[in-house]
This record gives C-alpha cells, structure tokens and sequence, in this order.
C-alpha cells in the first residue's frame, strides 16, 4: 500500500519535472530539471523491481549524458532561451505531439500490447526466478542479439563521425 | 518490524557520526602529513598536536560571513553544496565496514545495505555528486568559477569510463555486483593481486574525479584560484570542503572493498583491518599530493584517453579471457 | 645545496624517456622527508639565534654606579639617517653633561647601527632583541627609562588561563 503511493508519488513528480524541463527558459535549469526526471524515474524502475535498470538509469542518464548536455550548454555559454514568439510555434507543435501520442499509448497499454513488462519475458515471477541481470542478459543476447549489434554499430559510426568532423583538415 | 527500523536507525546514527568524524580528523590529518614531508609540524597550536583543530575550523566556518554574489544563480548556487555533501554522504550506506558481530546474543551486520547492485549504486551517486561542483562554478557567475565548472565536467565524463572500466575487471573476478559478495570472494587471495592494473587505473581515476592533486583541474589555484568554489564562503564552502573529503575517506573504502579484501586479515577484527587498509589508502593519496606537481589540462584529457582508457578496455577484455578460460 | 638533492626532471641529451621510475623516485624522497625531522622553529616558543652583530632595540649603557655613560655629545643625532634620535642635554656645573631627555622613535629607526658606531663613549649600543610589539605609536617612543634594558621587551606569549588547558 505505502509502496504503491510511493510509487504513485515518484511517476507523478517524474512527470512535473519533465514538464518543468519544457517549461523552463533558462537551459542550464532546464537541464537540472531533466537531471532530476531522470533520477526519478530510476526510482519509478526501483519499485518496480528493476534495480540493474535503476542503476543504469542514473549513471547512464542522470549521470554521464546529462554531464555532456550540461558541458554542451556551458561551453556554448547558452544562458535563456531564444524569444517568446519561437516558443509559443513550438508550443502548439508540442501541444499536437502530445494529443496524438498520449491516446496512443494509452491505447497500447489498454490493448496489452508492445509493452513487454506486461506479459513478456520480464515478469515479476521470472525476475524473482532468474534474477534481474541473468533475465535481461539472457534476453538481450539470445532474442534481442541482432538489433543489439545493430545499435552499437550505429554508435560506432556515430563515435567516427564525430571524430571526423572535429579532426584538423590537414590541408 | 519495528525493531528492524530501530537497529537501521541506530547504526545509520552510527555510521554517519563515526564517519563524519573520521572525515573532519581526515582534514587534519591531511594537513598534518603535508606539513611533515614539507619539514614543517602542520597545525599544533589548538589544543595538544592540533587535535582541536577540526572544531576550531567548524566553529570558524559558522561565525564567517556569507556572501552571495549579485549576478549568482541564488537557487542552483545554494543547491550546488548540498549535493556535493549529500552525494558522499549517502554512499556511506553500501560501504560493507565488517561482516557480522554478535552483540546481545543477536547478529548484527556491520553494513546499512547490501544491494545487489551495490557497485552501480556508487557508481551513480558519484556521478551524480560531481553535479555539486559543476553547478556550483556556474550559478557563481564568476568566470573562473565557471571555467572550474566547465573542467569538472569534462574530467567527469572522461575519468569516469576508465573507473567503470577497472570496477568491470573486479565484478568480472568476483562474479557479483555487491560489495559484500565482492569482500567475501576475496576471502583467500585479494584482488589487487589478480588485477593490479586494474587497482591502479581505480586508484588514479578515482583521484581524477575527487579533482586531487595531480589532477585538480576544477579548483586549479594558480590558474583558477581556487575554481568552482571561489565565490562560496562561510558554511557553504565549508560543506564543498567536508564533500571532498568524505568523497576521499569513501575513494579508500571502496579500494579496500574492491582491491584489498575489505575486513580480511589475521588475528585483528574485521572492521579493524577494514580501517587499517582505508587510511593506508589515504594516506597514499596524500603522500602522492606532496609529491607530483599539477598535470596541465591537455595533458589530464590525454593521459584518460589516450592512454588510462585504451588500456583499461585491453585489461578488461584479457581479465575476461582468462576469467573465461579458467 | 648538495647534487644528491636536486633531482632531475628533464632527461639528459640521449637519455631515453622515463615515466614511472622518476615517479616511484619522487615518492621515495617525500617518504624520506616525511620521517626526518621539521626544521620550523616554533616561534613564541622557541627561538631564533640571531648573529652576535644583530642589530635590534637600543639600550644606553650605564657605568658600575649606575650612571648613564652618554655625554650627550649629540653626534648620534646628528648622524642618525632616519632622525630618529631627539635629545636634550644638560651640563651641570664643573662640566658635567649628561642628557636631560633622549628619546629614541624606533618606529622611524632602520636600525643601520651608526649611532652606535659614531658613539666615543660607547654610551648607545643595539641590543639583539627584534620582537617587540606594543598598541600604541606613543609606546615605540624610547625615553631614558624605556632604553634601560632591552631584555624586557622580548615577546612573550600570553596565554589565558584555558590555553594552559588546551596545551
């Protein structure tokens, strides 16, 4: 009972503090905001039962790509965010954005479908079973071994790329 | 239930007030040693050796004026200390200090917590307690201030990956992520011994991201006099201050947890030899801080990725050929 | 400054490149340094020797009755580069002289020593005390009483009653 509010607690500051990332002008509190949605939604994994998700949640996340952002912003000295007029297109663009994927996904959820914590491999009794990092590692490399590879290939090429961009022309 | 609440509470009362003192005599201690290889006596004239000399240094810090800066960002730069003090602070949970004891006939742990993923767990409030120093440089809206900020991130998100690396090279040996099960599969033979490349790419990017000596970009005080915390003053400065080092007296914990067996030793208690090896870290880092000057900044990037980082992958790719094989 | 304790930094033409050696040579000779003893000199507590030409506080020295040995000749004053020396003398009948008032500033002194040179009686000499320390200006004015003895101007800590607790 006290977990489930806890856990209620948690989605639902999850989900302030991802609107307050929108709706803050300055980028650096934008950021913060965001720093801090990510931190809470490794609580939101935690009550859930996926403490390995957690964990990658805050160091991945909250920890090293936020630490990129925030070093992007800094270095760029990005204080406030562009002019009243340019945010209010894109807030009607958003607006549109989230009528459309909000029925979406709850249409998925009502139909039980695509979200594999439902009825997938990654149930709370396979993960009392198995244990949290034996499932997903099992999952991840049997079922899922070729988008896995895929994606990390992509990352590779995305890693070249940069480092091509940012090497001195020699010429 | 209720009982279970009590003794947490008890030993988390435990565990921060010992801690915590451990960490301000950490700062004379500090000074002390510097003070000795530098042929000087360090603080003495506080109480009998300078032992006052922690609270004299607290009491100073309360009475101080505080200032905040005109053009600061007030909320971030009051948030940016307590996330500096609060981030070491809450690593202390996974620190397995002992085993067990038995205190009143009943069994008595001699940790707060065993997660199963306790190393991730400190993986990620560390990354998290670097925030501290960054915001701190940038709400100061002083440029050096800022320029510490900026280098805090950077070494950040380099030293971090060469850590992660040397921490995989121990979990694969270990075949855990608790500190606990870490400790005990070093029961016979410590893993500084299996893996002393691994100890040593820990022990420097661990002094990379507590910003020491000869790595402390952040707070440079010839170049940045003083870096992210040069506008902080008074009780905030004093919590930048006391993060770093709990953030030091946390590094010697986990290279014990990690490489040194934890609280494994002959005839003394566990928790005993758990102190022993923590302040013979320390006093590691210490003596090497009087030793090596300041890197220069290219040269900290250079040293992470061009050579900690390729070399912590090669070790973890051999650790785990051999873990594999045998 | 010995050869053995200088060490190296750049390599030497044709040496080859070291990394760890002169970092592990480093360690080694704080950790020798930190075993050898302090050479700080406690100051309140302890104290430099200071040469036997030290030139500190002036005393005006006094024969075996306990007289002023100055005949106040006034060739101090007149040398004195920084004009710290007043004094007024005073001749008694069958020509005995002896100053009335010397007053010495030793806020403007620099302490060269030349009065103590030029004296033909060896009446003014400097003492080797340099710790002295008051509140007020008025205080550095040395009178006839002040210039007596210098020993007692030697600093000396005081120590409140929980001090001598504290250690």
């Amino acid at each position: 009972m006290l977990e489930s509010m806890l856990l209620y607690l948690a989605a639902a500051l999850t989900l302030v503090t991802s609107v307050m990332v929108a709706v803050t002008r300055n980028t650096v509190h934008s950021a913060l905001w965001m720093v801090a949605s990510c931190f809470l939604l490794a609580v939101v994994f935690l009550f859930l039962r996926l403490q390995f998700m957690a964990a990658l949640q805050v160091i991945i996340y909250a920890g090293a790509v936020m630490m990129f952002i925030i070093f992007a912003i800094m270095m760029l000295n990005l204080r406030v965010n562009p002019g009243r007029i340019q945010l209010r297109s894109t807030k009607t663009a958003g607006l549109v954005l989230v009528l459309f994927l909000f029925p979406a996904l709850l249409l998925l959820l009502g139909m039980g479908r695509g979200i594999a914590a439902l009825q997938g491999q990654v149930s709370l009794r396979a993960l009392e079973q198995f244990g949290e990092v034996p499932l997903l590692a099992n999952v991840m490399f049997s079922d899922y071994l070729l988008p896995f590879e895929l994606v990390s290939i992509l990352l590779t090429v995305g890693v070249i790329g940069a480092v091509a961009l940012a090497k001195k022309r020699k010429d | 239930m209720s009982e279970l609440l009590l003794t947490l509470a008890v030993k988390s009362v435990l565990v921060v007030s010992v801690c915590m003192l451990m960490v301000a005599y950490l700062t004379l201690a500090e000074r002390k040693i510097l003070g000795f290889i530098q042929l000087r006596y360090g603080p003495n004239r506080v109480g009998y050796w300078g032992l006052l000399q922690p609270i004299a240094d607290g009491i100073k810090a309360f009475l101080k004026e505080e200032l905040t800066p005109a053009n600061a960002d007030r909320k971030v730069f009051l948030l940016a200390p307590i996330i500096s003090i609060a981030a070491p602070m809450l690593l202390l949970v996974v620190i397995p200090f002992g085993d067990t004891v038995t205190l009143f006939g009943r069994e008595f742990t001699l940790y707060l917590s065993n997660p199963d993923i306790g190393i991730l767990f400190v993986l990620g409030i560390s990354t998290l307690g670097s925030y501290g120093g960054v915001l701190g440089g940038w709400a100061s809206g002083n440029k050096y201030g800022y320029i510490g900020g900026v280098r805090s991130t950077a070494m950040m998100v380099s030293y971090e990956l060469s850590m992660a690396f040397a921490v995989i090279c121990v979990v694969l040996l270990s075949n855990s992520l608790s500190l606990v099960d870490i400790v005990h599969s070093q029961a016979g033979v410590w893993n500084i011994f299996k893996a002393p490349v691994a100890f040593l790419i820990f022990l420097i990017s661990g002094l990379a991201e507590l910003n020491r000596t000869p790595f402390d970009m952040p707070e440079a005080e010839a170049e940045l006099c003083c870096g992210y915390n040069v506008e902080y003053s008074s009780m905030k400065f004093a919590l930048f201050f006391f993060g770093e080092y709990t953030h030091l007296f946390i590094l010697g914990c986990l290279t014990t947890t990690l490489f040194l067996g934890g609280w494994h030793g002959p005839l003394l208690p566990g928790i005993i030899w758990f102190f022993i090896k923590t302040f013979a870290v320390i006093f590691l880092c210490i003596w090497q801080r009087a030793t090596f000057p300041r890197l220069r900044w290219d040269f900290v990037m250079k040293l992470e990725w061009k050579f900690l980082l390729p070399l912590a992958i090669v070790n973890v790719l051999a650790t785990g050929f051999i873990v594999a094989i045998f | 400054m010995k050869e053995s304790d200088i060490i190296r930094v750049r390599k030497r033409q044709g040496e080859k490149e070291k990394y760890v050696a002169p970092l592990l040579k480093g360690l080694g000779y704080t950790m020798k340094k930190f075993w050898s003893k302090p050479k700080t000199i406690q100051y309140p507590d302890q104290k430099r020797e200071v040469s036997e030409r030290w030139r500190g506080l002036h005393e005006l020295t006094r024969n075996e009755a306990g007289e002023l040995n100055c005949v106040a000749c006034g060739l101090c004053a007149a040398i004195c580069p920084a004009m710290a020396i007043d004094l007024t003398p005073y001749e008694e009948e069958g020509g005995i002289r002896y100053p009335k008032e010397f007053v010495i500033d030793e806020l403007r002194c620099i302490f060269c020593g030349y009065c103590e040179e030029v004296c033909p009686k060896g009446a003014i000499k400097l003492s080797k005390i340099y710790d002295y320390a008051d509140f007020s200006r008025e205080a550095f004015r040395f009178d006839i009483e002040k210039l007596k003895d210098a020993r007692q101007f030697r600093f000396r800590e005081k120590k409140a009653r929980y001090q001598y607790l504290l250690g």
